[in-house]
């Protein structure tokens, strides 16, 4: 017959019974041999636990994981330098826009003070390059204009999600 | 030479020396493996888990604010890894209270004769691999990892207690086994 439980015999081997509880456990292993065989039986399981030695990887295993973030990093490097072309051309189309703009502003309110030659010659200019630019923007052009920028855009999203998807699928082989 | 910590590595690694890595890979990726083996039965399945654990680890590396040990956060990656790559092979997932509650029996498939028995720990370690893969990666992260039953506790987020339950209830099967054929004698 057990007189001490599966629970008190592992709270005792891993020390976790107060003093007086471990002399009360300790007097009724020295008196029952069944439980004497049990908690042998659980301190042997222990100490060959305790003594287990840890599972070897294959020897390159740390290269490869090397490996795999470096082409991970050369990969990020590429998609970096996607963003960053299509991020220019995009500033430099609303560039335009704006240089239109400040131009428009400043052939409008050209100060009174300057030399009439000088005024005149900015005056000319503007006008110019807005009667040039409103062609260009006004009624079928714009929609033209819009559609380009739109397609690039598309294009531009197509192609970096095909090199996400081809960069991934690079990384898990 | 100083052995450099995990903080002091880490800390480097963020810092854009990239080669660091590796230390921390070599540092841990025995110990890993050991637990993953004995989670997934199988080892080239352990193999492949551990490397993306690594990666996973490296990716997440940002997030890693030094709260816990290096230790406890990498191994919760592995061991949450470990129980993805079970539940995409179709094997039963458990909650906490079903793996407490869980019953196993190592004397029904267990099948033991003397004559093929090479040493001990390789009796007992095989008797591990029987047991239910939350089971055996308590006894692992216990015994190999030297773990306390609190760092386990949060490496397999669930209570304390519960952590205990199922490291008894492990060893109380291993001990039925060897009380069940005698071997207390021949073992000792």
């Amino acid at each position: 017959m057990n007189l001490l439980s599966d629970e008190i015999l592992n709270k005792y081997l891993d020390g976790e019974l107060d003093r007086n509880q471990s002399s009360e456990i300790e007097e009724t292993l020295k008196k029952s041999e069944n439980d004497r065989k049990r908690f042998n039986a659980l301190k042997l399981i222990h100490k060959e636990l305790s003594l287990t030695q840890e599972d070897k990887v294959s020897a390159e295993f740390t290269n490869n994981v090397m490996a795999r973030l470096s082409k991970k990093f050369a990969l990020q490097k590429q998609q970096n330098y996607f963003i960053i072309s299509i991020a220019s051309i995009l500033a430099l189309f609303c560039l335009g826009i704006v240089v239109y703009v400040v131009i428009t502003i400043i052939s409008s309110s050209v100060p009174q003070t300057e030399s009439p030659q000088i005024t005149e010659t900015v005056n000319r200019l503007g006008t110019t390059l807005i009667s040039e630019l409103k062609k260009l923007f006004s009624g079928q052009n714009l929609s033209i204009i819009g559609s380009i920028f739109s397609l690039s855009i598309l294009i531009s999203g197509y192609f970096f999600f095909e090199h996400q998807k081809r960069g991934k699928i690079n990384l898990g082989a | 030479m100083k052995k450099l910590s995990d903080q002091e590595i880490i800390d480097s690694v963020k810092l854009g020396n990239q080669s660091d890595y590796s230390i921390i890979v070599d540092r841990y990726k025995d110990k890993a493996f050991s637990l993953l083996k004995k989670m997934l039965k199988n080892e080239q399945d352990a193999e492949e888990t551990l490397q993306d654990c690594f990666i996973k680890a490296y990716n997440s590396l940002s997030s890693f604010k030094g709260e816990a040990k290096f230790s406890t956060w990498f191994y919760r990656i592995v061991y949450n890894t470990a129980l993805t790559k079970l539940s995409s092979k179709k094997r039963k997932t458990e909650n906490e209270m079903s793996s407490v509650d869980e019953h196993f029996n190592l004397k029904s498939d267990y099948d033991y004769n003397v004559s093929e028995r090479k040493d001990m720990s390789e009796f007992i370690n095989e008797l591990v691999k029987k047991l239910p893969e939350k089971h055996s990666a308590i006894i692992n992260l216990f015994y190999l990892n030297e773990m306390s039953c609190e760092e386990i506790s949060k490496v397999m987020d669930i209570s304390l207690s519960n952590v205990k339950v199922m490291l008894h209830r492990s060893r109380n099967a291993l001990k039925d086994i060897i009380i069940n054929n005698d071997l207390i004698e021949e073992l000792i």
